[in-house]
This record gives C-alpha cells, sequence and structure tokens, in this order.
C-alpha cells in the first residue's frame, strides 16, 4: 500500500500548506457555481484523486487535515467529514489494487466510488449525530460522484505529473 | 528492521492515530465537550476564506470599468430593496383594516438595530445550507441572532467567533421558524428541506384558507419548546416567501404548504444581523413553578 514509506508524514505537512488554500477556492468561489444543482468539492475531489494518482496512507492523511478544514466551517458535526474521507480512500484502494491498469478509465471509476462513499458515509455520520438531514439528501450522492469524475481525472493528471516532476527518483551508483 | 520498512511502519500507525483521532472528535463533539474551543481555530480560516472570496469577485467582475460594475451592485440593491418594500405593503394590506379596526389597536413597530455583514463563502458541507459572514462577537454578533437581505429572511447566526459567523439558511433542514400567512394570517412552521429539499409550512390548521401565491411572514411566536418560548429570536412581519403548493387531506390534522423563498441565497453579498429588538413577551405563557 505505502509506496514511499515518508508518504504520510510528509502528507501531513503538504496537507497543512494546500489544503486551506483550496478550501478558500471552493468555499469562496465553487460554492456559488453548482453544476446541474450540485456542489463541486474540490478538497474532497482532490483527496480522491491523491488516492488514486499517489497513495491511499497519503490520501488518508490528506482527508483527516481536509475534513477538520471542513468541518471547521461547516455546520455538521466536528470530526465526521475527517473520518469519511478516510473511509473512502479504503474502497478506492481496495479497487485499484484488483482492477486492471488504466490511466483514463481508473480515475474516473475510483473517483465516482470514492465520492460516492465520501458522500454516503457523511450522511450516515450526520444523521448519527443527531442532525436532521432528511433521507431525500440520498438521492444526490449519485449525481454528486459523477459529476465529480472530470475533476478528479484532471486531479489525478495534475498529480501524477507534479509526482514526476518533483517527487524522489532512485539514483544508482 | 531495515530503515525502509520502519518507516512504513511508523507511517501506518500515523493513518491510525490519525483516524483514532478523528474518531474522538467526533465524539467529543457529539456530546458537545468542544464548545468554543474550536472557534478560536475558525476566526482565521474565515479570514482566509474572505481574502479568497475578494479574490473571487474580482475574477469574476463583469469586463468593463470599475464604475460600470459598481452600478450594477448599486442598481441590484435599489431592487431588492423595493422588491422588499412592495412584498412589505402587500403584507400591511392585509393587516390593516378589518384586524387593526375591530380591535382598536395601532400597529406597533418593534424597534430594530443591525449589523450590516458581507457573505464571505459558503459552507463545504452540502448536507448542509449556510453562509459565512465576515461579523462575530466583536461585532455584537451572538449565536441565534435572525440574518436578513434586502429582500427578506435569510436564517439565523448558528456559530459566531470572534471576527467571522456561520448563519443556517431557511432553508437548511435544521431550521425551523415560527411564521404567519399573511391573507389568512395563519400560523404554522416553516422548515427547510435541505440539499434536493423543499421548503415547506407545517402545523397550519386544516380550517385556515390557504392561497397560492400568499405571502408567508415571521410571526414573531416562539417555537414551542420552553426553552424556545423564552427565547424569541425573529421578530414579526420579515418576509420568508410565497405559497407555491398546497398538501391537503382530510386524513390529517394539519396541512402544510410548499413556499418558495423570496432570497436568492446563491446571490446574497450583503446581510443584516438583528442585534437588538423588542420581542413578543411569551414569558406570560411559561409553566408556573410553584
Amino acid at each position: 500500500m505505502l509506496r514511499d514509506p515518508a508518504g504520510p508524514t510528509r502528507a501531513l505537512y503538504l496537507s497543512l500548506i494546500v489544503l486551506p488554500f483550496l478550501l478558500a477556492v471552493q468555499v469562496a468561489f465553487l460554492a456559488y457555481r453548482p453544476v446541474l444543482g450540485v456542489m463541486i468539492q474540490l478538497v474532497p475531489a482532490c483527496v480522491m484523486a491523491w488516492a488514486i494518482g499517489r497513495d491511499a496512507a497519503e490520501a488518508a492523511v490528506g482527508g483527516f487535515v481536509a475534513g477538520l478544514l471542513i468541518d471547521l466551517l461547516s455546520v455538521g458535526p466536528f470530526g465526521g467529514t475527517a473520518l469519511a474521507l478516510m473511509i473512502a480512500v479504503w474502497p478506492v484502494e481496495a479497487l485499484r489494487r484488483r482492477l486492471p491498469e488504466s490511466r483514463l478509465l481508473l480515475p474516473f471509476l475510483l473517483g465516482a466510488v470514492g465520492i460516492f462513499t465520501f458522500s454516503l458515509a457523511g450522511l450516515l455520520l450526520t444523521r448519527l449525530s443527531g442532525y436532521a438531514i432528511p433521507w431525500e439528501a440520498a438521492r444526490l450522492l449519485l449525481p454528486t460522484a459523477v459529476l465529480h469524475t472530470p475533476l478528479i481525472f484532471v486531479a489525478t493528471v495534475g498529480m501524477q505529473a507534479a509526482g514526476r516532476l518533483f517527487g524522489r527518483r532512485r539514483v544508482e551508483l | 528492521m531495515d530503515i525502509r520498512s520502519r518507516r512504513r511502519r511508523s507511517g501506518q500507525r500515523l493513518v491510525v492515530t490519525l483516524f483514532g483521532i478523528a474518531l474522538l472528535l467526533f465524539l467529543l463533539d457529539a456530546v458537545g465537550v468542544l464548545g468554543n474551543v474550536l472557534n478560536l481555530a475558525r476566526g482565521p480560516l474565515a479570514g482566509l476564506i474572505g481574502v479568497g472570496s475578494r479574490l473571487g469577485e474580482w475574477a469574476g467582475r463583469p469586463f468593463g470599468s470599475a464604475e460600470t460594475a459598481d452600478e450594477l451592485a448599486a442598481l441590484r440593491a435599489r431592487v431588492g430593496a423595493l422588491e422588499r418594500e412592495n412584498e412589505q405593503l402587500r403584507n400591511m394590506t392585509a393587516q390593516v383594516g378589518p384586524a387593526l379596526e375591530l380591535l382598536g389597536r395601532q400597529n406597533e413597530s418593534t424597534e430594530i438595530t443591525r449589523v450590516v455583514a458581507a457573505v464571505v463563502g459558503r459552507g463545504p458541507n452540502p448536507l448542509f445550507r449556510d453562509l459565512i459572514i465576515n461579523k462575530g462577537t466583536n461585532d455584537g454578533v451572538r449565536v441565534g441572532m435572525a440574518v436578513e437581505s434586502a429582500r427578506g429572511l435569510v436564517g439565523q447566526i448558528y456559530r459566531a467567533s470572534a471576527n467571522a459567523s456561520q448563519v443556517l439558511l431557511i432553508d437548511s433542514p435544521e431550521s425551523a421558524i415560527p411564521a404567519r400567512l399573511s391573507q389568512s394570517r395563519a400560523d404554522g412552521i416553516v422548515k427547510g428541506g435541505g440539499a434536493g429539499g423543499l421548503l415547506v409550512m407545517n402545523w397550519l390548521s386544516l380550517e385556515a384558507q390557504v392561497v397560492l401565491n400568499d405571502i408567508v411572514v415571521t410571526s414573531g411566536l416562539s417555537n414551542s419548546t420552553p426553552e424556545e418560548r423564552i427565547a424569541n429570536r425573529f421578530p414579526p412581519g420579515i418576509v420568508l416567501g410565497r405559497i407555491t403548493d398546497v398538501q391537503r387531506s382530510p386524513a390529517n390534522l394539519f396541512q402544510d404548504a410548499v413556499v418558495q423563498p423570496v432570497v436568492d441565497f446563491n446571490s446574497l453579498e450583503t446581510v443584516f444581523v438583528l442585534t437588538g429588538f423588542t420581542p413578543v413577551d411569551n414569558n406570560q405563557f411559561a409553566p408556573q413553578t410553584p
């Protein structure tokens, strides 16, 4: 599972620097531009892209930071989004190991699975903590998952390209 | 054990630890222990969102001079104010006349003080409908205060930190506002439906004449629980929306009405927090303790 053994620790620092800015873009800009009635969630999409393009353990660490930042600014239970994001990373990792490698199809499929799991886990945890979210909200789970796939694909490609540019390389002496 | 496998194990330990921390925070928040501790972190984060909001406004500004953008904003505000005035006049038309003549009372208006706040963002959790504004406890904003725009009621303050606050919108599933119909004067509770749901006025008496396009305003009455009865949060007469559908069945004791909000929550830029008003005194109806 761990491609880079020091990755999760590095992911923690990287998340603390990058994710607040991505959240600012989501909250102040994208939240006012829903696509077909679905609010675009840039930060969870980037966490899923991290799991697909890099490593699930790193993405879980990123999901923890992202979730707490989201929960700080939202009305919902604190820690719920962090748990939902960390949970959503695991089916993505499990499927990635079992499915054949494909640079085009895999980000779309795994991205949809990841966002669907994240939204479902978020809904269940929110209801579990006593918030009166109606079950009708579950109708939006599938459209939300499908509409986020192009964004996750772009983020995955970008993350892989950044990994190739700035990632550590093995040097043979 | 080599360095690589030690690092791998420490990475896995970190993930498990963070999951445990998230679970612990979730449980602590559920029992209400965290309280105001989180407000310390909310302030700086809301400041960052404010910067992002200004950049977003700059990026989304129409091409042309700054004067054109200012003029457009001023005209939008003027249209909003006129529409609100129109709704209020229609509401007053329904109120004055028979009721006032019969009772021989003057229409008492409550004195309201307001704090102007800019909307800097929307809540990132799509399950809820909330806004982030740039005024907090330093400006006199407190939890539970009503928030309105030029057109009508927006919601109420859900959390307040020093320099920012979260506003729970009226169409959020957690919101319930005592309301009244303009024409029939029937009382009910307007509840939000959240993502994918509708704003619905519940608990309307079956005898009440509910007509389409009737205006729904805040009643100024309080909710039914003893705690809410004492702390009334909404002054009467703030416009909530219009009736677009009525769900009536003889099998039920009450009828429901679907409400179309007058406020377009996606285009809100400036809101007013009602920091002070004279509420309807409901204490006389509270149960007396011996």
